[in-house]
């Protein structure tokens, strides 16, 4: 593949780089990923993606863009208000580059059609924010043996890690099972400071990025650990657990399940 | 004038563009073959050659070769044998 | 012997904001049961009632996840670091905006107060149009959004259709 003259000129800081060089640059631009969740964690994440030249670019969320989304999710606007997020998200990539082809999904993501939506992509990034998602998209990224990136957020805290098909572990490995519904913050005591997904976001960009390229070392086998109010990065050993639910040597989940009612079932 | 495998004019191009394109016609040839690159903007017979050889390819020779023209051959990943 | 434990946000409203706190003990669960006694209700929030750590809670000896070691007994020694390290999703509270487009035999059924009740959200009428065979209704909600979610699936099992407002016409 010849880059257009513009193409040279957009990403010259790529191709000066050793690491990703031409070459690089060209898996970027035939590569596809799909991002589950256009909020928080979505925007910046995207945002880098489409810039970096991520050829196909999934973009799922079935939300729509409300104020109280835009103190973090800065692909949207004032003006994006009410629209949905892949709308507003599909226009800010389209005005940042022609390059990406943008394809948006509006539909929620169920056991019934996360395995048609994810078989195109080489990589997945769960931008979600409810567990009942996280859990589907780890098992189904599991089963159809996809790369998954995953980032999560919570008030100051974020979390972000790789979990890798065949190779374990996975997120069912750190967390089992999800917490009980009343062990959940209620409404009041959520938050989270707008800044940090911003962070999160853009390491599972460079995540994907690193997966594509093939190169340097991912966050596969390692929990990253971000404090954003003591500013402090920490990483904790992840090891696939023979235990594991999904991937350990005695599977009891061996097939999607009803991940809506995973929320309640008490601990 | 030096033995070259493929020729890359990229007169009117200034740094760090001369740079960028030098790699992508690099990328094009085999290991070991030569490129001769031909540049008018006088910094970049400094520039290229210490990108190059940062990344491992050797600098054979920088020639100036007209008023305004200057060649600069490098060997694909020479420096790496 | 002091040992360094790590407080995640959501526990820092039990130490006093503090990010980082001193324990005493040889093993896990004395870490556990001394920060008890100077934080009380610590303990419930990261272990079930038999003790074991909270299949949704990791506790780390420095970069090791406890299970990976000797769970509760796991050794400790002064100037170990112990994390707690809790599942989290980034769900926030959202306030949503749908319309409800009523069948006319579901019409007189009280649903907006039973989704409120059954599924822990707040319900708000914007504007409504209700006739002996036409219900609309524009209603905002706040909540989490997989009890929202909940909720519209129990309307849309009652035969109610229901449609983000995708235009702010009602603000």
């Amino acid at each position: 593949m010849d880059f257009t003259e513009e193409q040279i000129k957009r990403y010259a800081r790529h191709i000066i780089l050793p690491e990703v060089g031409g070459e690089g640059q060209e898996k970027l631009l035939s590569s596809k990923v799909l991002l589950i969740g256009a909020g928080g964690l979505g925007a910046p994440c995207g945002l880098y993606l489409g810039a970096a030249g991520i050829g196909t670019l999934g973009i799922a969320d079935f939300d729509t863009v409300d104020l109280s989304n835009l103190q973090r999710q800065i692909w949207h606007g004032n003006k994006d208000v009410g629209r949905y997020k892949v709308d507003s998200a599909k226009d800010s990539i389209e005005r940042i580059t022609p390059d990406v082809k943008v394809i948006t999904y509006k539909e929620k993501i169920s056991s019934d059609n996360i395995q048609e939506l994810i078989a195109d992509y080489d990589v997945i990034i769960d931008a979600t924010d409810n567990f009942p998602t996280r859990y589907l998209i780890n098992d189904a990224c599991h089963f159809y043996g996809k790369p998954l990136v995953y980032g999560s957020i919570f008030r100051f805290d974020g979390q972000a890690t790789v979990f890798l098909p065949d190779n374990g572990p996975c997120y069912r490995c750190l967390f089992p099972s999800p917490p009980p519904a009343g062990l959940v913050p209620s409404c009041q005591e959520a938050g989270v400071l707008g800044v940090l997904p911003g962070v999160i976001g853009a390491i599972q960009a460079n995540e994907a990025i690193k997966i594509i390229l093939g190169i340097g070392t991912t966050l596969n086998g390692r929990l990253l650990i971000y404090d954003a109010l003591d500013m402090k990065f920490t990483e904790m050993k992840l090891r696939q657990d023979k235990t594991c639910p999904l991937c350990g040597e005695n599977p009891t989940v061996v097939e999607l399940i009803e991940y809506e009612e995973l929320c309640e079932f008490k601990a | 004038m030096a033995e070259y495998n493929s020729e890359l004019d990229i007169k009117g191009e200034i740094c760090p563009f001369t740079f960028v394109r030098s790699k992508l016609a690099l990328e094009k040839i085999n290991q070991g073959e030569i490129l001769r690159i031909i540049v008018d903007y006088e910094p970049a017979i400094r520039n290229v050659p210490r990108s190059m050889e940062e990344q491992g390819h050797k600098v054979v020779s920088i020639n100036k070769i007209n008023d305004t023209d200057y060649e600069i051959i490098v060997e694909k990943n020479g420096l790496k044998k | 012997m002091a040992i360094i434990v790590r407080i995640p946000t959501p526990l820092r409203t039990l130490t006093g904001g503090k990010s980082e706190v001193d324990a005493a003990g040889t093993n896990i669960l004395e870490i556990i049961n001394d920060l008890e006694k100077t934080y009380p209700g610590i303990k419930e929030r990261i272990c079930e009632k038999n003790d074991q750590v909270r299949r949704f809670v990791n506790v780390y000896l420095n970069d090791e996840d406890i299970r990976f070691i000797d769970n509760n007994d796991s050794k400790v020694e002064d100037g170990d670091t112990i994390s707690i390290i809790p599942a989290i999703a980034g769900g926030t509270s959202e306030k949503k905006k749908f319309y409800l487009n009523y069948p006319q035999e579901v019409i007189k059924d009280p649903l907006i107060y039973l989704i409120g009740k059954n599924y822990n959200i707040i319900t708000n009428i914007r504007s409504a149009s209700i006739s002996n065979d036409i219900g609309i209704i524009a209603l905002e909600v706040e909540g989490e959004q997989t009890d929202i979610e909940k909720a519209i699936k129990f309307l849309e099992s009652k035969g109610v259709s229901v449609e983000p407002i995708v235009l702010d016409i009602i603000e």
